[in-house]
């Protein structure tokens, strides 16, 4: 069961960009796992996922690393003083706020009408991908080469920062703020900033698993199942996140996000 | 970018890789069990970090330094978190 778990979280959470274990945990812990056993499984899936998308997300090039590494920079300095501060904050307080968060965030994906960037007919299939200064690129949209740049940086970081603060007191990977902020705030294509997210949560994943492998927090014996389980769902994911136009992943992604705050809430009642 | 569809080769191979491993971990009774799924998980943090390591260096060697610089920074973040938490 927790391998077909881990296939739905991982491939709706590449296809939508939000990570996948803020969706996976809530249900385990409905069907009987304590949050301490659930917690680790939820990043196993999402460093899986990742995993197994990464190679068809950097080779279609979609997935943006400068952007990415610049993005998780700040979350992870948030994610700091966030762990920092775990004990001093009500948990329930956080949750209520994160799922008001990503209620809010879905809002803000589901309402937009259209695309925002439009192709551009003097460019060709060689152009896509990062540019080679700044955090700008091309994608192939199938309607044509579509060029981007993200804006409002400052902003942006600045609230990558308040996601990472987030994620760090509740222990989550944040992905699921990460892609609407990348969209809605700095303007990035909804389908690179999914598949960004989905590259650089691999990372998130990578360094709490690091602590909960150090603290032994780890189930070695249900870890093959989650793991193999969102491996093959991470490559599904990836392949709908490339197929898909830009206004369906967006529409996908406020319906996850609602699906994530409803998630949060029923989390917080069970518990 | 450079590289990149080198990267995308590397990063298919090590997913299958991980997948076998699990599969593996899956069938291996006891301890043996236990013991590749430590490998596989090992896989899993180790991958990502080594991505990031290898942008760090092609972006040097771009002369992108200040990205490189990012990408160090965020290495030795993650792997400081690590650090402290078996020390303290």
């Amino acid at each position: 069961m927790v391998a077909a778990l881990g296939f739905a979280a991982a491939a709706a959470g590449v296809a939508g960009g939000i990570g996948g274990s803020v969706l996976l945990v809530p249900v385990l812990v409905l069907v009987g796992y304590s949050p301490t056993a659930a917690a680790p499984l939820g990043l196993m899936a999402v460093g899986a996922g990742s995993l197994a998308a990464s190679p068809t997300l950097l080779g279609s090039g979609l997935a943006h690393r400068p952007l990415g590494v610049v993005v998780e920079s700040s979350a992870a300095v948030g994610a700091a003083v966030g762990a920092a501060l775990a004990t001093r904050v009500p948990e329930g307080l956080l949750i209520v706020a994160l799922a008001m968060v990503a209620l809010i965030a879905a809002v803000a994906s589901g309402a937009r009408r259209g695309t925002r960037n439009k192709p551009d007919p003097g460019l060709g299939p060689e152009h896509v991908g990062e540019a080679p200064r700044g955090l700008a690129g091309a994608y192939d949209s199938g309607q044509g080469v579509v060029p981007y740049r993200a804006r409002h940086a400052a902003a942006g970081l600045g609230l990558m920062g308040v996601v990472g603060v987030l994620a760090g007191l509740t222990g989550t990977s944040g992905g699921y703020l990460k892609t609407p902020i990348m969209s809605e705030v700095m303007r990035v294509p909804v389908k690179v900033a999914a598949a960004t997210t989905s590259l650089i949560v691999g990372l998130t994943a990578a360094s709490a698993l690091l602590v909960f492998l150090v603290q032994g927090r780890v189930d070695f014996d249900l870890a093959p199942a989650v793991v193999a389980g969102s491996l093959a769902g991470g490559v599904v994911g990836a392949r709908a996140q490339r197929r898909l136009p830009p206004v369906p992943i967006r529409r996908l992604l406020s319906v996850l996000l609602v699906a994530v705050s409803v998630a949060l809430l029923v989390r917080e009642v069970v518990q | 970018m450079s590289g990149g569809g080198r990267l995308a080769r590397g990063l298919r191979a090590t997913a299958w890789g991980a997948f076998a491993g699990a599969l593996a971990a899956l069938a291996a009774p006891g301890a043996a069990g236990r013991w590749l799924a430590g490998v596989v998980l090992g896989v899993l943090v180790g991958a990502p970090l080594l991505v990031l390591g290898l942008g760090a260096g092609a972006w040097a060697r771009e002369g992108r330094t200040g990205l490189a610089g990012i990408a160090v920074a965020l290495l030795v973040v993650i792997g400081l978190g690590g650090v402290l938490v078996a020390v303290l």
